[in-house]
């Protein structure tokens, strides 16, 4: 069960959401919005322990890793999908990464 | 006489007019080629021989109804061909156009050599009512009927919906071309009728779309002309079918005496957490540039493939460490067991390259079906009766390993590196069931537990993550310093070549779905 805030016709609703394809749903649409305004959010494809994050200023590059997040035995690399500069950082090193919680926002 | 052939000149040309100039300068204006450019393009130069050019619906001006058919070459090999055609009545399928694929696809059946289908087709001839939906069952019966018999590879090259995408689905392979192909069950506008979704041709059914997230695309090509040279380029590693089971007999004129890049001990990272680019190493066993990935852009978590091992092809599955930690999931376990039954079809041996960490846990990954999805692998390796060689490079953990080539599961041969680890499961998670009690312990004295965990871990990790505890029960049949991997491979594999495997005979099994 997430809480999410939706807009429709200029009014915002708060509601609760408990389908997993529902949220998925929404996700997508937030993501797009985000992305007509240029900014990017990287999700984890895998959820685990943040091992290493970038920082919020740092200029990168498409396929630059913007974190190293260890999980089924393995240090997974997470790639920016593409270029610009870093404007938000979600997690510290040592938290444990979630799959709808963008790991950073590129823009 | 001379009439009679001026006629058929006539008629002949009229034909090959498809549906008019006009229509043809429409199609090279927005960059499309039409059906027998493409055909051209696909086949041996003057290798086309067209067939059914004179059918055509009575009294429609619909030269060829539609669609363009035939045998032709391709690297010197009989293929048949048809080609939908969108510049007559856009490419719709009828009852004659349903019935000349129909009959070049019981003529590949006679010949028992590939066929080829080019799909650019706005869908059923409305005007035809029934007939349309007769000729589609018509071409997707035959397409099973096909299916293990001969390879078929569909080339989806403009529009390909409603009922008429379910024939590529059918086929072994689907080609698809950027900003050109386009596949859905339904369109967008009923999509936003009936379930209020907004989206684009291209987002709901374009070649990146098949070739990402659904999976139905097992190749993507930039355009047009680069699509057909890849079809070219897989039938190079096919046997014309089934009992073309020594297509590999000249494969030694095929060998590049080049020397191997063969550093497999240097692409694996020497700590085993880190990553690594699976498609090295298989680079590192096949010969030079002989590497053709498909399914490339789809579950890339395992990457499936063709290579070729002293000139003969081979069939290559592998877990990507790179991707999800090379995880086994559904996407995953649909991906390679149907290579794998394709292999197995034509009588393509099978090299599995191990590094899985086990299978992805997750709510809605266990909510879709990953126990039914998953089982589609075992069955796979169960049922292939190919010669089968598996290699552990690293990560051999719980039902992963067993899914994916083991001994115990119907490997010929299983060969391990030093570095391979099999164990039932990680030293992490095997430390917290195996001392629950001494660690609750520790906790409730305000001892040091990381500590004792990762005592605990290094202990487990010396005496099981290697491949002796397996060697010493007789599971692997040896460990091959890495420099030896490629030499030792090719050896088993010729030693597998007259491989028989006699199974109780039944009707047919169930493939978990």
């Amino acid at each position: 069960m997430k809480q999410v805030e939706i807009e429709i016709d200029g009014i915002k609703y708060k509601t609760f959401v408990r389908e997993n394809s529902l949220l998925r749903g929404l996700r997508a649409s937030s993501y797009n919005s985000k992305h007509a305004t240029h900014a990017t959010e990287v999700f984890p494809p895998i959820a685990g322990k943040v091992i290493d994050i970038i920082s919020v200023g740092t200029k990168i590059k498409k396929g630059d890793v913007v974190a190293t997040i260890e999980a089924m035995k393995m240090y997974n690399r997470i790639f920016s999908p593409v270029d610009g500069i870093v404007k938000e950082v979600n997690y510290s090193v040592g938290d444990n990464a979630i799959r709808s919680t963008a790991l950073v926002v590129v823009e | 006489m001379k009439e009679k052939i001026i006629e058929l000149e006539s008629r002949r040309e009229k034909a090959l007019l498809c549906g008019g100039e006009a229509a043809i300068e429409k199609r090279h204006a927005k960059g499309l080629l039409t059906a027998r450019e493409r055909i051209e393009l696909l086949v041996d130069a003057d290798s086309f021989r067209e067939t059914d050019m004179f059918v055509h619906k009575d009294g429609d001006n619909a030269p060829g109804d539609g669609v363009v058919c035939g045998t032709a070459k391709i690297g010197g090999k009989n293929v048949c061909v048809f080609a939908q055609d969108f510049t007559v009545l856009g490419g719709s399928l009828g009852l004659r156009h349903a019935r000349k694929i129909t009959k070049i696809q019981d003529l590949a059946a006679k010949m028992r050599c590939p066929i080829i289908g080019i799909n650019d087709s706005g869908g059923a001839r409305i005007q035809d009512g029934v007939d349309s939906l007769c000729g589609y069952g018509e071409i997707f019966y035959r397409n099973t009927l096909l299916s293990g018999l001969v390879p078929q590879i569909s080339v989806v090259m403009g529009p390909c919906a409603g009922g008429a995408a379910y024939s590529p689905a059918l086929t072994d392979f689907v080609f698809m071309v950027d900003g050109v192909s386009k596949m859905f069950l339904t369109g967008p506008t009923v999509v936003e009728t009936v379930m209020g979704e907004t989206i684009s041709q291209e987002d709901l059914g374009g070649a990146r779309v098949h070739a990402e997230k659904a999976g139905t695309a097992h190749f993507f090509a930039e355009n047009e002309k680069d699509c057909l040279a890849q079809v070219r380029r897989l039938l190079e590693y096919l046997p014309q079918s089934a009992d073309d089971i020594e297509f590999d007999k000249d494969a030694r004129s095929r060998v590049s005496t080049d020397d191997f890049p063969n550093n497999i001990a240097s692409i694996l990272p020497s700590d085993g957490k880190e990553p690594y680019d699976v498609r090295e190493v298989v680079k590192c066993v096949a010969d030079k540039d002989s590497f053709l990935e498909v399914h490339e852009m789809f579950a890339p978590n395992i990457v499936c493939g063709f290579i070729r091992m002293n000139g003969e092809t081979v069939g290559v599955v592998a877990n990507q460490p790179n991707y999800l930690a090379g995880a086994l999931d559904a996407d995953a376990a649909d991906k390679a067991s149907r290579f794998i039954r394709f292999c197995d079809s034509f009588n393509i041996p099978l090299l599995t390259l191990m590094d899985v960490p086990g299978c992805l846990p997750g709510v809605d990954g266990e909510h879709s079906g990953a126990v039914r999805h998953g089982a589609k692998l075992f069955y796979a390796y169960a049922e292939a009766t190919i010669p089968m060689i598996t290699v552990v490079l690293r990560k051999a953990y719980g039902g992963g390993y067993v899914a994916l080539g083991s001994r115990h599961i119907g490997a010929d041969y299983v060969f391990c590196l030093p570095t391979a680890e099999i164990a039932v499961m990680g030293p992490e998670s095997a430390v917290s069931v195996l001392y629950h009690k001494e660690i609750k312990a520790i906790v409730e004295a305000g001892g040091d537990v990381e500590a004792f965990k990762k005592e605990k871990a290094e202990e487990y990790r010396r005496e099981y993550a290697n491949p002796y505890e397996a060697g010493a029960k007789g599971y692997i049949d040896d460990v091959v310093d890495p420099k030896d991997v490629r030499s030792r491979v090719i050896d088993a594999f010729a030693s597998l070549k007259g491989k028989k495997v006699e199974r109780p005979n039944k009707k047919h099994g169930l493939t978990p779905a």
